[in-house]
């Protein structure tokens, strides 16, 4: 018991199965939030404020308020192979027998898709409100020179945007990495060992093979992983502040 | 907490509660010594209802196909591959759970297991070993999958059971292996197939003598800690006493009762058959089979959510013979570590 718990899971090959199962769906999901996060963020910022704009902008955020559970249980319904109604547009385009979820080699494509759609949101949220805050001086000084626009983007707008970004991304690393109720909604964790992430892993362990000290053992290494993660994190964001201050 | 100084206790309990009246396989399979594989030391439950695994299948379907309900699995197989091919619409040809759950395992799956002579574990000397990779215990699960992959729905991997009765209300499959009670409601609720149902008993082992089924119950069970176990006593005579029981039987859609006494009661069966023929006669060819077959072991859970391992062969990530013993090696492990080995 105590320590030795910690020795057995660190010699399994489920468990390490399971942070390979979550950094992958961390990573992807992280990234591909703070791309789309980043380019929809710019597009609502330089879109002229129209009627329709506006109607697109709340569609935008719809997905937030839809509970993450709820959100994958409907999005079940759409992948189902029989009569969802994704997997009838994606055979429109020839594409048949998908089986989405249901099958091992697409079952995190899918996850990382409902995440996305879920979470995004909030990082467009958060981009395009710093985006608005950005100071207008070095933008205009940028036109007066006729700077290129991706010049304008990569050397300006994003440096002035790393502070926030780190910060976002750490917010959503965080809830990735702990992330359950989509995957176990969706698939309980498979097929298979699939996607066994932390998470549900602990939640198996505790709740139906009754291992307490097994699901607690998975529980402390996933908060001192996110310890360590958010602790780099921060003193990035540190960095970066005291470098736009000046300071260095 | 062990029940039988209750039910023996004259002074306590009614005559209607009439134990013996209750279903042979029902009460040992509520029974446990709390040994790996020990049976009968303890009651630990009173039966209050429960289902066993039949085939229901779509009447008018299997009638414009011209197909007759399966006998074994072979059968099933070859009908179901040929519905999943022939009837169109999306229709597939048998509906049965298959999320990372129990519950992928308990129903179809062990029911035919054991009809097969298959056994989860083996069990001398109070030590239990893996079973699930024995000769015999190999044979029905690659017909299984071969099965799910043939003719079960395409999101069989998270495919849960209320989505397999669903789906046979719907019309969507042709016919499941699973509870009885799933056929009964989708037959009888708001469905599409409402009233166009049948029933067959299956004996997936051609060379077994008769249905097996592995079986569900809903039991009635008092914990040690109770401070009023006499007034619980009592509640729980009413509850599983033959009045409530033919009550609920006869006008609330009790199907299967747990008592042999009501299964004689003429209103009752008469009532069943008239809505829903045949069901009676698949339920006393099913029933001298019925019980539960999984070893009684402290890792249930562990067990056959482990089974899920079916996944993988459904999607031919891993070979049957693989998984199984990959499997088995897995169980022992976990076994050994929990100090049952």
């Amino acid at each position: 018991m105590g320590l030795a718990r910690y020795g057995d899971l660190l010699t399994s090959a489920e468990f390490w199965r399971t942070v390979e199962v979550s950094l992958i769906y961390t990573a992807a999901t992280v990234i591909v939030k703070l791309l789309l996060g980043l380019g929809l963020g710019v597009a609502l910022l330089l879109w002229e404020r129209t009627r329709l704009n506006n109607a697109i902008s709340i569609a935008l955020l719809m997905p937030l308020m839809t509970a993450p559970a709820i959100a994958a249980l409907m999005w079940k319904l759409m992948t189902n192979p029989g009569f969802g109604v994704l997997s009838w547009l994606i055979s429109l385009v020839g594409i048949n027998d998908f089986r989405w979820a249901s099958d091992p080699d697409s079952a995190m494509f899918t996850v990382v898709l409902v995440d996305v759609w879920v979470y995004t949101p909030s990082m467009i949220i958060l981009l395009l409100a710093e985006l608005r805050s950005l100071p207008p001086q070095p933008f205009e000084a940028a036109r007066l020179d006729g700077v290129r626009p991706s010049f304008v983007f990569f050397r300006i707008t994003v440096p002035m945007l790393t502070p926030l970004l780190l910060t976002a991304i750490l917010f959503r690393m965080i809830d990735s990495i702990q992330q359950f109720d989509i995957i176990y909604a969706m698939t309980q964790g498979g097929p298979g060992d699939s996607l066994l992430v932390f998470q549900v892993r602990a939640y198996l362990d505790f709740f139906q093979y009754t291992n307490l000290g097994g699901s607690a053992a998975v529980l402390m290494i996933l908060w001192a992983l996110t310890y360590t993660l958010s602790n780099v994190f921060v003193k990035q964001w540190h960095k970066l502040r005291e470098r736009a201050r000046g300071y260095v | 907490m062990d029940l039988k100084e209750y039910i023996k206790d004259r002074a306590k309990t009614n005559p209607a509660c009439n134990w013996d009246d209750i279903l042979p396989n029902l009460r040992a399979s509520t029974s446990w010594s709390g040994k790996p594989g020990g049976a009968g030391a303890k009651q630990w439950a009173l039966p209050w209802g429960f289902e066993v695994n039949v085939v229901t299948y779509n009447q008018p379907l299997f009638d414009r196909m011209k197909l007759q309900p399966p006998k074994n699995m072979q059968e099933m197989m070859e009908t179901g591959a040929k519905i999943t091919r022939d009837a169109g619409g999306g229709i597939y040809g048998v509906g049965t759970p298959g999320s990372r759950s129990w519950a992928t395992i308990h129903p179809g799956f062990l029911s035919g297991y054991a009809n097969y002579g298959a056994k989860d574990f083996t069990v001398s000397g109070g030590k239990q070993q893996s079973a699930v990779n024995s000769p015999e215990s190999k044979e029905f699960p690659a017909m299984f999958v071969k099965m799910v992959q043939d003719s079960g729905p395409k999101n069989w991997a998270t495919y849960t059971w209320y989505q397999v009765n669903s789906d046979l209300g719907a019309g969507a499959s042709g016919m499941i292996y699973d509870a009885d009670s799933f056929g009964y409601f989708a037959n009888s609720g708001d469905t599409k197939m409402k009233g166009q149902l049948a029933y067959a008993p299956l004996a997936p082992n051609p060379a077994a003598q008769g249905p097996k089924s592995n079986v569900w119950i809903w039991s009635l069970a008092m914990a040690n800690s109770s401070r009023r176990k006499d007034a619980t006593w009592y509640f729980m005579q009413w509850a599983s006493g033959t009045d409530h029981l033919l009550f609920c039987a006869r006008g609330k859609d009790q199907i299967d009762p747990v008592r042999a006494s009501i299964w004689k009661d003429e209103e009752f069966t008469s009532r069943v058959e008239k809505n829903f023929p045949n069901f009676t006669k698949t339920y006393q060819i099913t029933e001298p089979g019925a019980k539960i077959y999984f070893t009684p072991q402290p890792l249930f859970f562990n067990v056959t959510t482990e089974w899920a391992a079916l996944q993988q062969m459904v999607a031919k990530q891993t070979p049957v013979t693989d998984a199984l013993d990959k499997l088995a090696a897995s169980i022992d492990k976990q076994i050994k570590q929990a100090g049952l080995a």
